[in-house]
């Protein structure tokens, strides 16, 4: 099944030109504000700004809009679907979409910022599995995927 | 007037601060903000500033490649400083079995990054960089100095989150720094990971 998120990351990929497996080392599209990646890049940020703010997580929803009214777009977020079954499942899925999209985002800085927040979804994850009596790193490349196991 | 445009006032730095995580509802672990979330204070500011020192000074291969090749060898150095941290604190015996389990399981994790940068390097042709064999080779001064001050348990857990904290202000140096989105993919998966270690290394008391 085609999802809402699959359909916009295919299409901004596209957008940006940025998506394929076989791209090079070389400079990527253009990188400045209004441009066509940075329009691609505002419409990552807004997704991901989507659940952040389903997630409950203020302040991180606070940077993405400033990093999108940096790239000189508008804060537009688009329905992020049903709620994730519980908190944890919630910052899981933030872990992937960031893990997903960082690839995706044209402007070098950008990327910096949004690593942290990858690694700030990520913290919350392994304090709520560590609080739960799970295992709070339950994978060495973590990408936000779960093993059943590890589950709280 | 004078004519001259005035220069546009500084944009957020690429490590600006991020927003604080959200209160616990009922937090055992100890309040302490996420490395990446927060306003650095002073130690991580000067642990930040060691991992960009370490990043700014390329490896005699990788100086002249630049790119990608560069930035990969500067994060698998990191990882095999990490993980040559933790063989140090394994051999000096000082966690005691209560923190066993979790030190095997985070070393292996940390095993598997060393193993996952350079099959990638090798991939491309890329030599990989000799891990350290003795605490003189360790570059980061700070985790040089925390190898040589392990005395007791306390020193133990601090060394093991003070690479942590590291590794993250590396990788997420990194990430602005690659271009090939499998570069990327990779060092967010590490970066994730690592967050999740100083997570449960900081539950350890």
């Amino acid at each position: 099944m085609v999802t809402r998120r699959g359909l916009l990351a295919a299409s901004v990929a596209l957008l940006a030109g940025c998506g394929s497996d076989d791209a090079g080392p070389e400079e990527r599209a253009s990188e400045r504000p209004g441009g066509i990646s940075s329009l691609a890049d505002v419409a990552l940020l807004n997704d991901a700004l989507a659940l952040e703010r389903r997630a409950g997580n203020a302040r991180s929803a606070a940077l993405l809009e400033r990093l999108i009214r940096r790239a000189r777009g508008d804060v537009h977020p688009l329905d992020p679907g049903p709620a994730p079954p519980d908190p944890v499942t919630a910052q899981d899925e933030l872990v992937a979409l960031y893990v997903d999209y960082l690839p995706k985002l044209s402007e070098p800085r950008l990327r910096g910022d949004v690593g942290g927040l990858l690694a700030a979804a990520a913290w919350r994850g392994a304090e709520l599995r560590e609080r739960a009596g799970g295992e709070p790193a339950p994978a060495a490349l973590f990408d936000g995927a779960r093993p059943e196991e590890v589950r709280g | 007037m004078s004519g001259v445009a005035p220069l546009p006032r500084p944009e957020p730095s690429a490590s600006a601060p991020l927003p604080r995580r959200e209160p616990p509802a009922s937090a055992r672990l100890p309040r302490r903000e996420p490395p990446a979330g927060a306003p650095l204070p002073r130690r991580a500011f000067l642990a930040s500033g060691a991992a960009a020192a370490l990043l700014a000074r390329p490896s005699p291969a990788a100086a002249q490649a630049g790119g990608d090749q560069d930035v990969l060898t500067r994060a698998l150095r990191f990882e095999q400083t990490t993980l040559f941290a933790y063989d140090e604190v394994g051999r000096s015996r000082l966690l005691g079995r209560g923190a066993g389990a979790r030190f095997a399981h985070l070393r292996a994790h940390e095993s598997s990054h060393v193993a996952a940068l350079a099959k990638t390097l090798a991939g491309r042709g890329w030599t990989a960089p000799p891990p350290p064999a003795r605490v003189d080779d360790v570059e980061v001064p700070q985790i040089r100095a925390a190898i040589d001050g392990l005395r007791d348990r306390s020193a133990a857990l601090s060394l093991l989150r003070e690479v942590e904290e590291l590794s993250i202000e590396v990788h997420r140096a990194a990430l602005a720094a690659l271009r090939e989105p499998q570069h990327i993919q990779l060092v967010a998966r590490l970066l994730a990971a690592e967050s999740t270690h100083l997570v449960a290394w900081r539950a350890v008391r």
